[in-house]
């Protein structure tokens, strides 16, 4: 009876095995996932260097309205500055994202905004030529064209 | 109280989803029945709430009332519950005791779950904590329709009109709705906690839900190493943190295909089984437009396995069980495809023309053969010296060392599961075929999320084709004696 015994005991091995790459293969992912996080949150970053207008100016910069390439112009420019640390890209794209909804022309008949104060939507009306059309929390409004 | 609110909205939802899959399941006591209720109760939950919500909006009910109707849904679905557990028996689950080398493997199974749900809740936390808004698809299409419908409650052809900008209008609302409901309750949308929550719980029902299948199905060990096989694929949790739709929707396939074979395999009073496992396609085709597609595979994967097997009566009354699941998510998604002014840009940028080129172009087909078997054989797992064993290859040599059930390729829930697998990913191939986009740009920003959303089928295959126990194979029933007796009541 030894070979069968054998034959069982390589199917054993076999399974621990694959049960071992399962839990290796999320385990390695994890590892990466936390040198990402570390990376991202390290003090001495090059986005961090962006001022919060510098931020702004890139979430506010004009987008063709077509799909597919909306927001791609913002999108490369902060993927060209913050590849190198790839944390910086992101940190400055979500910094710079949730100033603006819905994908901006400045030919939109209405534009949807969500900055972090009132003076915010202020400084984008003046500078888009938008009038506030209805109000929500502060910093978030609905903008429609000024005549 | 946000965070009460928000509990709120949680709770009320899988509650729902618990009673209401509670009432159509085979009445069965046991904790492997309670997880599969409470692992596709979310799910079903909040789909459900989010057809309800859509209703409101279109309605001239205020939408403002919503939490009470919610509540109230849940409540009556409550006492529906215990009024039709009255009089109702019982099953008890059927579980043999398992052999000292299933108890070993199923122990082994239960660490690796363990530590690959923690490894995949950490990656999750890690990727939320750096891009809280989610990845491109998230911010510009999903939460940011959400956010459309939380600002224009009142008003609701606002986010549905092409004038104002937003992208891809005819993507279907099942999860932009579900995150807009948890914003009107906390009667905010400057957090993203919302749609972080709710892609958690997508994500993370998963695979308590393919191992609640299989482990009813075949046994805790084959169980437990499903669930880990599903996430030794990064990609499932990986767009779980995306917070893209395709968890979602893989959630949605999986269950009504898991349900499905347990209506096959589980026959007494399967009828309302079917009728679940047509609710969730009705919900899959509400999450995404791929699930729309779904939706026809699994009413002809059914339709034809049952035929083939059964016969055309068997086939009308699954069939006919299916469509009234299926019936208020798919009116949902018609009312919601007619009202919306735009088409899908794969047809509105098409044109027969191109679409002949592309038929006859044999560099595509060259090129979406490659680039999906490449996808398959790298697609999760790990490289052993400069060998990649994917996801699916070992488990295939887990099937292979575990052993296959004697004449499994006769099981009725393999073949309606291995139907679907395919057909799906033939009606992907041919859209990846007929689409204007350049294939190969298409080929590798996709093909990795739509295996994702067929991962767990191939998973329920390789599991089900298990022996029972390898030491009893001799004992275990034949599934062509099996297929006489499977005839649902």
């Amino acid at each position: 009876m030894i070979g069968p015994s054998i034959y069982s005991a390589g199917r054993m091995a076999v399974i621990t095995v694959c049960l071992a790459l399962f839990t290796v293969s999320a385990i390695k992912q994890a590892l990466t996932h936390h040198s990402l996080y570390e990376a991202f949150f390290k003090p001495d970053r090059k986005g961090d260097n962006y001022s919060p207008m510098q931020l702004k100016e890139i979430a506010l910069r004009p987008v063709l309205p077509d799909s597919g390439v909306e927001l791609a112009g913002y999108y490369s420019d902060l993927y060209e500055v913050g590849y190198s640390k790839w944390g910086n890209f992101f940190r400055a794209r979500y910094v710079a994202l949730p100033l603006i909804l819905t994908r901006f022309h400045p030919s939109q008949p209405l534009v949807l905004v969500e900055m972090s104060s009132a003076d915010g939507v202020k400084e984008f009306c003046l500078k888009w030529g938008y009038k506030v059309s209805r109000e929500g929390a502060p910093g978030v409004a609905l903008l429609e064209k000024a005549p | 109280m946000p965070q009460a609110s928000i509990l709120v909205g949680i709770v009320t939802p899988a509650l729902f989803g618990f009673f209401l899959t509670s009432i159509l399941l085979r009445p069965e006591r046991g904790v492997v029945s309670f997880l599969v209720r409470l692992s596709l109760g979310w799910g079903v939950g909040v789909g459900c709430f989010s057809i309800l919500l859509f209703f409101l909006m279109i309605s001239p009910i205020n939408p403002r009332f919503l939490p009470w109707i919610e509540v109230a849904a849940a409540g009556c679905l409550v006492a529906a519950y215990f009024l039709s557990i009255r009089g109702r028996g019982g099953y008890d689950e059927d579980f043999s005791a398992p052999s000292r080398r299933q108890g070993w493997i199923a122990l082994m199974a239960g660490v690796v779950f363990i530590i690959v749900m923690a490894a995949a809740a950490y990656v999750f936390a890690a990727k939320v904590a750096i891009t809280p808004e989610g990845e491109w698809d998230a911010w510009m299409t999903w939460n940011l329709r959400a956010k459309a419908f939380y600002y224009f409650q009142d008003n609701w052809d606002k986010p549905i009109n092409y004038i104002y900008g937003w992208t891809h209008l005819d993507y279907p609302l099942l999860l932009p709705l579900s995150v807009t409901r948890l914003w009107m309750l906390s009667q905010s949308a400057s957090h993203s906690i919302e749609p972080i929550i709710i892609a958690f719980l997508f994500t993370f029902s998963l695979p308590l839900m393919v191992f609640s299948f299989i482990c009813s199905l075949r046994g805790a060990a084959l169980g437990l190493a499903a669930g880990g096989a599903l996430l030794s694929a990064e990609t499932v949790y990986l767009l779980g943190g995306w917070l893209y739709a395709d968890l979602p929707l893989t959630f949605y396939i999986t269950a009504s295909v898991g349900l499905a074979a347990m209506a096959t395999e589980k026959p007494e009073r399967a009828g309302r089984t079917w009728a679940l496992a047509g609710l969730c396609a009705g919900l899959a085709a509400w999450t995404k437009n791929e699930g729309m597609l779904f939706l026809v595979v699994i009413i002809g994967a059914v339709g034809a396995v049952t035929l083939a097997r059964s016969g055309w009566r068997q086939a009308a009354r699954r069939l006919g069980m299916i469509g009234v699941g299926i019936a208020a998510p798919t009116i949902t998604l018609i009312a919601f495809k007619l009202a919306i002014p735009s088409q899908n840009f794969l047809i509105r940028s098409n044109s027969l023309e191109r679409i002949l080129d592309s038929l006859t172009d044999p560099e595509r087909y060259a090129s979406i053969v490659i680039g999906v078997t490449y996808e398959i054989f790298h697609y999760g797992g790990f490289v052993v010296a400069g060998n990649h064993f994917s996801a699916p290859v070992l488990a295939l040599i887990f099937l292979a060392a575990w052993g296959p059930r004697k004449g499994s390729m006769r099981l009725e829930a393999i073949q309606i599961s291995l139907v679907c697998l395919a057909a799906m990913l033939a009606g992907y191939s041919t859209v990846y075929l007929l689409s204007p986009l350049d294939i190969n740009f298409q080929i590798l920003t996709t093909v990795s999320r739509l295996l994702t959303h067929v991962w767990p089928l191939f998973l329920l295959c390789v599991m089900l084709a298990a022996s029972r126990d390898q030491e009893n194979e001799s004992t275990a029933p034949v599934p062509a004696e099996e297929s006489a007796k499977n005839r649902d009541p």
